[in-house]
């Protein structure tokens, strides 16, 4: 498109009623030519601003796309612990966890879902070994860790092995 | 027939296009899905960002809005383009994310001017990309955010004004209304802080 015809159609441009594809033409040749740019901008200054912001998202766009992936995988993990097999897994990994470490998981409250940890707990606390079970073929890690000084706070966290680094 | 399509297809690896690459994915093809993530951030991560003036909560808008997009996936009508779809989620989720935000605060930040801010009379399209995007976002904030996902939509992603409308569930006159609107109140506010990055002659109301 040159600039002649680019400047033909910058009223019909402004007032929104340019075809889908001649309108695409014109943007492009309004993005790339300042002196287009700068008539239009004078018709409507708004365009000073659409037509010069930058065209990528910050980020880059690998890490964007692992990060949603990784989203999902999280999210079916809680959906995985939301249903029923977390009562199974949370029995075995008591026995496990009491037979190596001689602790005991604290029962009654929920389940801990994410990799939160209490803060009060968090400074003294050292990592046990984590412990890998199985359920129905699809991996699930899960990690215990207590508080030396209050053997009775233990805090379990499950990971999808998945989304480990 | 069609799988006979389809081997041939892979076998000279032409790109396949959103609807297959949805139906793999509906398959349970994380690979296939991620690809359509791959093809479409671009344009959702900046019409989230322009939308919700927030770096951060733009990023996570935008990557709920694939995840949504994915459990949702049975549910996509293959009517529309991917893409519409796509912005209509993540656009709904910006717009929700908008209104909480203004009902929760309230109180409008006022964008006051630092003192000896005060530049040189320059064109506004001489300024930088960064120093446009900033101007930008503090103008933008006085839109509604029907008005301003609008005009993102339309004017700054320079999507169809019919595909605008499907993507908000308007009519088109409904897009074009906020469109106007949209660039009546941003020339407004750019002649009440920007006054000296008005084009000449561009001082309308």
């Amino acid at each position: 498109m040159t600039c002649e015809e680019v400047r033909e159609l910058i009223p019909a441009f402004v007032a929104l009623e340019l075809e889908p594809e001649a309108e695409r033409l014109t943007r492009e040749h309004l993005t790339a030519c300042a002196a287009c740019r700068a008539a239009i901008e004078e018709l409507e200054p708004a365009y000073a601003l659409a037509l010069r912001l930058p065209a990528d998202a910050e980020g880059d766009a690998e890490a964007f796309v692992a990060a949603v992936m990784g989203g999902l995988r999280q999210r079916r993990v809680e959906r995985r612990l939301r249903g029923g097999r977390w009562r199974w897994l949370a029995a075995a990994a008591a026995v496990v966890i009491a037979f190596l470490a001689g602790t005991q998981v604290r029962r009654g409250g929920e389940p801990a879902a994410t990799a939160a940890l209490s803060p009060t707990a968090a400074p003294a606390v050292r990592p046990a070994e984590g412990t890998f079970v199985e359920v129905e073929g699809k991996g699930i890690r899960l990690y215990q860790i207590t508080d030396p000084a209050d053997p009775g706070v233990a805090v379990a966290v499950v990971v999808d092995p998945a989304l480990e680094l | 027939m069609g799988f006979l399509c389809l081997r041939l297809r892979e076998a000279v690896s032409e790109p396949r296009d959103d609807r297959d690459l949805v139906g793999a994915a509906l398959g349970g093809d994380e690979s296939a899905f991620a690809e359509l993530v791959r093809r479409h951030q671009a344009g959702v991560r900046r019409c989230a960002a322009r939308i919700l003036l927030d770096a951060e909560e733009a990023r996570d808008i935008a990557q709920l809005a694939f995840i949504r997009a994915w459990e949702n996936l049975a549910r996509y009508d293959p009517r529309w383009s991917f893409s519409t779809w796509l912005y209509r989620i993540a656009s709904n989720l910006a717009i929700d994310t908008l209104r909480s935000r203004e009902s929760r605060e309230r109180t409008h930040a006022g964008h006051l001017r630092l003192v000896g801010d005060a530049v040189e009379p320059v064109a506004l399209g001489l300024l930088s990309e960064h120093e446009v995007s900033r101007i930008f976002d503090e103008l933008a904030a006085v839109l509604p955010p029907m008005q301003r996902a609008a005009f993102v939509l339309r004017e700054v992603q320079g999507l169809p004004t019919a595909e605008v409308a499907a993507v908000l569930e308007c009519t088109e006159a409904t897009v074009r209304n906020h469109v106007f609107q949209a660039r009546q109140a941003l020339r407004r506010e750019l002649a009440r802080r920007y006054p000296e990055y008005l084009p000449a002659g561009g001082n309308r109301s």
